[in-house]
Parts: structure tokens; sequence; C-alpha cells
């Protein structure tokens, strides 16, 4: 094959691999919750309910000018903002929209709200192809969702916790937390198991500690220098003899005047080149002064 | 003309009253308000934690400033300043850094010398798990239960972080109250642990604790990372940078370092995690029948953390001899609250015997108290999200 040909077809694949970065027909209706009273709020802290669009695809695929509808005979009814530069999903992620009534107030907000036994619908820019939709069950609890058992899957289900913006696969580990829940009613297994564990990790550092107290004890003491008084190590008998013997001619009013304050502490000011004046940053080499 | 004139500048003028706040304002949003300037007169007239109630109440009047949606100003508004400082705290990137500047500031000597403290600090995390099983029979999901309790933690940054993964909206209502109970804690705290101990062991005198050498307190972070977090990593993020804080300050070779952490940076996430954590007390999220069961948990949690302190320790002494003995008026410390709780049993004390002073043996407890209720956090972090 001639390199032109290769070339002509590797331009080609490219282009098709753009053509299906934009592919709307990878979205999918993904979770629905209708009665919203303390799941996730919008930009404004409201709860309101709430449609999580799903991309499917390993490309990213652009949602402006997509729309949505709860009435088949107007599938214009809420169009998502064109050429916004948030209005695009990343690959195999989730993107959530706020059924507020109102879309003049951002980019995630729809013209209408949201009502069980209601169909929802999203169609493409054209207003014609329909891309997804998903009946709504007649009835629904507050932040209950009604979503994909996994995210994409045909399956639909009530999830009693809610997963907005995240994988619907979270709901299986949901599930495990009820089934700790329905199991522990009354948290009383969680309390003894996590306090067996706090105490366990603490009896583990006291007895750890215990140990080297008990090394650090019984090794044998240095005399009194210079060099430990600064570092503050081996408080030796003597040194403790002379603190108190300070202490009691203090009490007593005894002792001879100072005038100077006594520390162990070293008072001279580190040296460092950030503070140097030798190394200023706007010292020129050569003695130059810049104004 | 003229008419015309008349209706453009009108119907702008309502325009703007659209756009202020008086148009948008409902009777929560000024009861918000109203809890704000309490919290700003509580951190300045009482000084109760004025560090964190004045961030928070100005923050809480910030946040309930009524607005017209669309200008990117609300801390739920994507794109407006509160909402990218909000994100510091949603995604629990504020706590770690206040633990390195309290591990930076916390001197854990009095730990490494009793250690038999580090047990008081676990048993007052009953605490936590007492509310979770009383959110749990309140109707609370599992989540959001785990979230309420660890009010009983009495560690504001530690509340913060868990509720931020367990139950976001949550959020608000949990720092609020975690901090509120702990600036209550001096008038929580002493009629609890009166009631619960005798004349005689008020006034057990504790050993004086020894010296501890400058490689103890240095193997003390390494030694303490190692054995929690292998146990509980997800408790890594808080305990990680809790000890390596103390490490810098411990290590004296990264003053500078340990410096910067337990002094400019502590003081700037303060500020932030203050201000945002109230700024998102909207009324429409917080004013609800939740807010208030979460409330009456907090104080609910920090009653029976300071009972599992007292009675621990109660306990404990039943196995200790002579002068091993514990003071059980340290065992309320085992809540966190760091200094605070440590205060409490000083005063205590002291009223029973003026020459016990507690405060050093109380700090032992009260840094465990920290260890402790990260673990606990990393515990239910792990079973729960």
């Amino acid at each position: 094959m001639k390199p032109i040909k290769i070339i002509t077809l590797l331009l080609t694949l490219s282009a098709c691999g753009l053509v299906s970065a934009q592919n709307a027909t990878d979205l999918r209706i993904n979770e629905v919750m209708v009665f919203n009273d303390s799941n996730v709020v919008d930009d404004y802290g409201n709860h309101v309910g709430w449609i999580e669009i799903y991309n499917t695809s390993y490309n990213t695929v652009n949602i402006g000018g997509l729309f949505l509808t709860d009435d088949a005979q107007n599938p214009i009814k809420s169009m998502i903002a064109k050429n916004h530069p948030q209005a695009s999903i990343p690959p195999r992620s989730h993107f959530i929209m706020y059924a507020t009534g109102d879309n003049s107030t951002g980019l995630r907000h729809l013209t209408f709200k949201l009502e069980c036994g209601k169909t929802l619908y999203l169609f493409d820019g054209n207003g014609r192809t329909l891309l997804d939709s998903v009946k709504l069950p007649a009835s629904m609890k507050a932040d209950i969702s009604y979503g994909r058992e996994t995210d994409g899957a045909d399956k639909w289900v009530l999830n009693e916790i809610a997963t907005p913006a995240i994988s619907n696969n979270h709901t299986s580990a949901a599930a495990e937390i009820d089934e700790f829940k329905k199991l522990d009613p009354f948290g009383v297994g969680m309390a003894a198991i996590a306090m067996t564990i706090v105490l366990s990790s603490l009896a583990t550092l006291y007895f750890c500690f215990k140990l080297v107290g008990k090394i650090a004890t019984r090794k044998k003491k240095h005399p009194f220098t210079a060099k430990n008084a600064q570092t503050g190590e081996a408080a030796t008998d003597e040194v403790n003899a002379a603190i108190a013997l300070a202490l009691f001619l203090h009490s007593k009013q005894e002792h001879d005047e100072e005038y100077t304050v006594l520390t162990m502490r070293k008072v001279s000011r580190n040296y460092s080149p950030w503070s140097s004046k030798i190394y200023g940053m706007r010292k020129r080499p050569g003695g130059l002064t810049s104004y | 003309m003229e008419n015309g004139f008349i209706s453009f500048v009108l119907e702008h003028i309502a325009q703007f009253f659209s756009y202020t706040a008086f148009a948008n304002m409902t009777i929560g949003h000024l009861v918000m308000i109203a809890v704000g300037l309490v919290f700003i007169y509580l951190a300045i007239a009482k000084e109760f934690e004025p560090m964190l109630l004045l961030p928070i109440g100005f923050g809480i009047i910030i946040g309930n400033i009524a607005f017209a949606p669309g200008l990117k100003i609300g801390i739920y508004e994507s794109g407006s300043v509160l909402n990218y400082l909000h994100f510091g705290v949603l995604q629990g990137v504020y706590p770690p850094l206040i633990f390195l500047g309290i591990g930076a500031m916390t001197d854990f000597s009095a730990l490494i010398s009793n250690p038999k403290l580090v047990l008081v600090g676990g048993a007052a995390q009953l605490g936590i798990f007492g509310a979770y099983a009383i959110a749990l029979a309140l109707g609370f999901t599992s989540a959001e239960a785990g979230a309420i309790g660890i009010i009983g933690g009495a560690d504001g940054p530690t509340a913060i972080f868990l509720s931020s993964k367990l139950a976001p909206d949550l959020m608000g209502a949990i720092a609020i109250s975690a901090y509120s109970y702990m600036a209550l804690v001096p008038v929580i705290q002493p009629p609890i642990m009166k009631l619960l101990t005798t004349e005689k062991e008020r006034t057990i005198k504790m050993k004086p604790p020894r010296a501890v050498s400058k490689t103890e307190r240095i193997m003390f972070p390494i030694i303490g990372l190692l054995l929690t977090c292998l146990l509980v990593p997800s408790g890594l993020p808080l305990l990680g940078m809790l000890f390596f804080g103390n490490l810098l300050k411990e290590s004296t070779v990264t003053k500078r370092l340990a410096d910067t952490a337990k002094g400019p940076l502590i003081d700037i996430v303060t500020i932030l995690i203050g201000l945002t954590v109230g700024a998102s007390t909207q009324a429409t999220t917080f004013l609800t029948a939740k807010s208030i069961g979460i409330f009456v948990l907090g104080a609910i949690s920090f009653v029976i953390a300071t009972c599992g302190g007292v009675l621990f320790v109660k306990f404990f002494n039943l196995f200790l001899k002579g002068d091993n003995k514990i003071n059980p008026l340290i065992g309320n410390a085992g809540v966190s609250a760091v200094p605070d709780s440590a205060r409490v049993s000083e005063v205590v004390g002291l009223e029973f015997d003026k020459s016990n002073h507690l405060l050093m043996h109380a700090m032992g407890c009260n840094v465990a108290g920290v260890i402790g209720s990260a673990i606990a956090a990393g515990i239910l972090l792990s079973f729960l999200s």
C-alpha cells in the first residue's frame, strides 16, 4: 500500500474517531430522583428532582443542543445549552440535570419538574432522533431513586441509596451497607467491632511505648553537659537538684540579683542564605546597583 | 417619549430590586442570620472557641444573604468564588491540613511518659458509636448515622472530613453542632464528672510524668503512624498528617516547616474552613428536622463520650495499684476538644484539692483522644462508604 493511501486511511479512521467522540447515541438516562428531600442539592442549595445521564462510550460526548422532555409530543421541551464549555460528558462519566422548571438559571437546569408515572425522553439535537427514554414508576418515595442496576444496564431498579453523579455500580456497595443495617439495626455490632479496633490499635501503641519507656529509663544516665542541656536531654538528678535549689532560693528571696534571663535555649539567630544581605537577590554581580 | 422614559426607569428599578437580597429573603434566611450573630456574640463576648465560632458565624451571615440565582455568587453555584473555596471542605482537603498543624503544635510527652493514658482516649470514643446507634434508631441511614456519631469525637476537622465523605448534605449541621458543643465543653462536662466520681477518687494524686528523651519523641510519630494506619488505613489522611506534623516538630531539624504548619498554614486553613462551613448553612438546606435531630444527637454523644472516659478510668483503676492509679477526673479529656477538656479536668480537680494539678496528665488523654477519634473516623469510613 502506498504511503499516501496509508495516511488517507489513518486520517479517515481518525475522523471516524472524532465523529464517534460526539456521538450522542452513546448517552443513556441512567438514574432519576423525583422527590428529593435530603439528597444532592443544586447550584443554589435547593433539593430538587434530578436526572443523571451516563456516557457509555470511551469518548467525550458533547451534550449541548440535546433535548430532554417528559412529553413525547413536545420533544424540544428543554434544550441543554449549546456551545457551553461544560456541556460535555467525559468517557464513562455521569452528568446531573436538575428539574427545577426554569432552565434560565444554568446549564444543568430543565424547564420542567419531574412527576411520577411520566416518561422521560432524551432527544438528539435535531429534536426527532430518540436517544433514550424511561418510564418512571407510578409512585416513588422521597430520596429513593429509580436507576439502572449498573451503569448503562437494561434493568431498572429502585435504589434506597441514590448515587447521583457517580456509578450506579455503587448501589451494590450501598446494598451491602443496607444489609449491614438490617443485620445490625441498633448499631450494637458496629459499636462492638469499632470499639474493639480502636482500643486494640491504641493498646498496641500503649504496649509499644511502655516497652520503649522501659528501655529509655533503663539507659545509663549521662553526666550533665552543656550539649545535652541544649538539646533538653537527660535531665539528671544534679540538674533537678540545681533547679530545686534555685526555686527554693527564689521562694525565700535569697538569690542574687539577676540582670539577664538565664536560659538554656539558643538565642542567636539562625543563619539562612534566604535572609542573607550578602546574597540578596537584587544585588547585581560586580557590585552594580540597579534602580 | 416621557412615558417611555419613565417606564424604562421603573422597569430597571424593579429589575434592580429583584436582584437585591430584600426581594429574595425568606424567614429562614433571617433566622440563620440571627444564628450567625449569636455565634459572633459568643465568640467575642464569651470567648467560646473564638477562632472557629467567629469565622463560622460570619460565614453563616454570608451564606444567608439571599440573591437572585445565576450570578455565580452562592456557595453551591458552580464557578463562584465561594464554591471554589468550599471545594476544600467537600473534598476533605482542609481537615488533614489542620491536622498537620495540630501535629506540629502538639507535645505528646505526657502520653509517652504514661502510655496507658492512650487507652482513655480510646474509651471516650464510645460517644461516637453510642450516637451512631441512637441515630440509626431515629431513622437516619447508616452513612448519616456514622457522620452524626463522629460529633462525639469532639474533633471539628475529623467531623467535617467524615461528613464530607458519608453525608455531604448534613455536613454544615454536623460541623456547627460539633464546634458548638466543643465550645460548651466547660458547661457540659463538669456535672457529669462530679456525678460519676467519689470524693476520694477526685483527690487521687497521680505520679508526675517522667522526662521524655528526644529519641522517644521522634520515635512516637513514626511508630504511631505505622501501628495505627497499618490497622486502619482509611484513617491515613488525618493520622498521616497529624504524625507528619509532629515529626516536623520533634525532629528539630525542620523548624521552619513546623513553624509554618502550626502558624500561617493552620491559620489560613482555619479561616477558610470556618467561613465556608458557615456559608454552607443556607436556610434552604440547613433549617430542616434533620438538623434539629443532629443537634440533639450531638449533645447525647458528648455526654456518652464523657461518661465513657470517666467510667473507663474507674474500671482501669481496679487493676492499678498505689501511685499508678489514675484520677478519673481526667477521663473526660479522652474526647478530643483540645485543650478545653484538659482544662476542665484541671479546674474540676483543683476544686477538690488545691495542690492537685491534673493538666499534664489530662493533656495525655486529650491527644490520645485526637488519635482515637481519627481511628474511629477511619473505621466508619471503611464500613460505611
